[in-house]
């Protein structure tokens, strides 16, 4: 649980700074979210995906912009497995996400 | 463009069948990335339907032969036959000169039979004699087999299970699904009504397309590690081979393709290796012994959930 906690806290004070430092912010914030992703849903088993963990992620808030968490998570993709450029718009919904996964929002 | 590929050919099938979108995608994947199936299941789940509407709707030539106890390679792959006029032998093509070959209840013919198609089915060519003709490209193999503990079933050898990319399983259908089913065929059902969905020169045009999909090195790393895992377990004799990896990666490249992406993310890894490692596998008779046997599909689906994704 202490765990936990540790991991939602770090994984909100990144997003914060890297919501203000564009550079190469979005494949650190995916990174940092399948933590928290694991942390918060412990019966996720060690194969999940992004996707399947974000599908989870939604049943729980279903209020968040999921439009633009999954869009963000397009370009992520693209950037990440297709050698695109990566975006470098800072994605404030993936912030949001993570405060509502029981990190604090930025 | 790609997206109304996949969504043409699934609204066509869907026009003669029910709930069977996903295994349409499946067999669609497995047709860019230039695989053969297996289709397995119980007398009566449409397996000839879904093969035979999915060939009407890529517009391919199609054939289907009934495989049965006394036939012979010939009756497959064809012969030298005497031609009296030219007085010379002839080879005369079998029913594999086809773009789609439908080898229905390819289990109920004999070993012979059903090794004969392994040229075929790997290296796109037949040999009879000494004599090499190609097969018409683009060709896949559709074949449907009853489950093993039926009477009058070959089992297919390893070799052969080796060489078809994926291996779908149709079960029934959830209880609303077969009311919906018996009451759209209780007339009888127009497969006439599953048009052309796709014209050969897109179809060309696509095939090309799902060959430059990218497949990233963390991708091919993971493919390795799930393969990895099924050879390690100790309740497997025989695991995953390296041609399962590479169909594999193919397959799963044809399935980004389909769903309009120039790029493999994990999910497309992670949904298809059910499909492509699970008839692959040989479990081991030891592990019935000790209690730890598991069905091969049970194993896989154990195997994904442990193997991390990169992420």
């Amino acid at each position: 649980m202490i765990l936990n906690v540790l991991a939602y806290v770090a994984a909100a004070s990144g997003v914060a700074v890297l919501v203000r430092s564009p550079s190469g912010f979005r494949e650190r914030t995916f990174r940092e979210l399948a933590e928290v992703l694991r942390g918060r849903f412990p019966e996720l088993p060690e194969g999940f995906t992004l996707r399947e963990g974000l599908a989870r992620a939604r049943e729980a808030a279903p209020m968040l912009d999921w439009g633009e968490i999954y869009r963000a998570l397009d370009g992520y993709e693209a950037y990440r497995y297709g050698g695109l450029p990566e975006p470098d718009s800072p994605q404030p919904a993936l912030a949001g996400l993570v405060a509502a996964l029981g990190g604090s929002r930025s | 463009m790609k997206q109304t590929i996949r969504e043409a050919v699934v609204r066509e099938v869907a026009k003669v069948l029910v709930s069977r979108e996903k295994e349409t995608e499946l067999l669609l994947a497995t047709f860019f990335a230039e695989g053969h199936a297996l289709l397995e299941g119980v007398p009566g789940v449409s397996k000839t339907m879904l093969a035979k509407s999915f060939a009407r709707a890529l517009g391919l030539e199609f054939r289907r032969v009934q495989f049965t106890p006394d036939m012979l390679p010939l009756d497959i792959v064809g012969g030298l036959v005497f031609n009296m006029k030219s007085k010379e032998l002839e080879f005369r093509k079998g029913p594999v000169f086809t773009n789609v070959l439908l080898a229905d209840e390819i289990n109920r013919a004999p070993p012979k039979v059903q090794s004969a198609l392994l040229e075929s089915m790997q290296e796109g060519q037949v040999t009879v004699e000494g004599q090499t003709e190609r097969l018409p490209v683009p060709h896949m193999m559709l074949a449907t087999q009853n489950p093993a503990e039926f009477r009058g079933v070959y089992p297919l050898p390893e070799g052969q299970l080796d060489r078809f990319m994926v291996k779908i399983t149709l079960g029934y259908l959830p209880h609303q699904t077969e009311l919906d089913i018996v009451r759209r065929n209780i007339s009888e059902v127009d497969t006439d009504s599953v048009k052309v969905a796709v014209t050969r020169s897109e179809l060309q045009a696509a095939m090309v397309g799902a060959r430059s999909v990218t497949v990233s090195d963390e991708l091919i790393d993971y493919v390795a590690r799930l393969a990895e895992a099924t050879r390690s377990d100790p309740r497997v004799a025989l695991g995953a081979s390296p041609r399962a990896m590479i169909q594999l990666a193919r397959c799963a490249r044809a399935n980004a393709y389909i769903w309009g992406r120039s790029y493999v993310i994990p999910d497309d890894v992670k949904e298809l290796v059910p499909y492509v490692f699970s008839h692959r596998l040989r479990m081991s008779q030891a592990s019935l012994l000790t209690g730890e046997h598991i069905d091969s599909a049970k194993l896989v689906e154990e195997i994904v959930g442990k193997v991390a994704p990169p992420r």
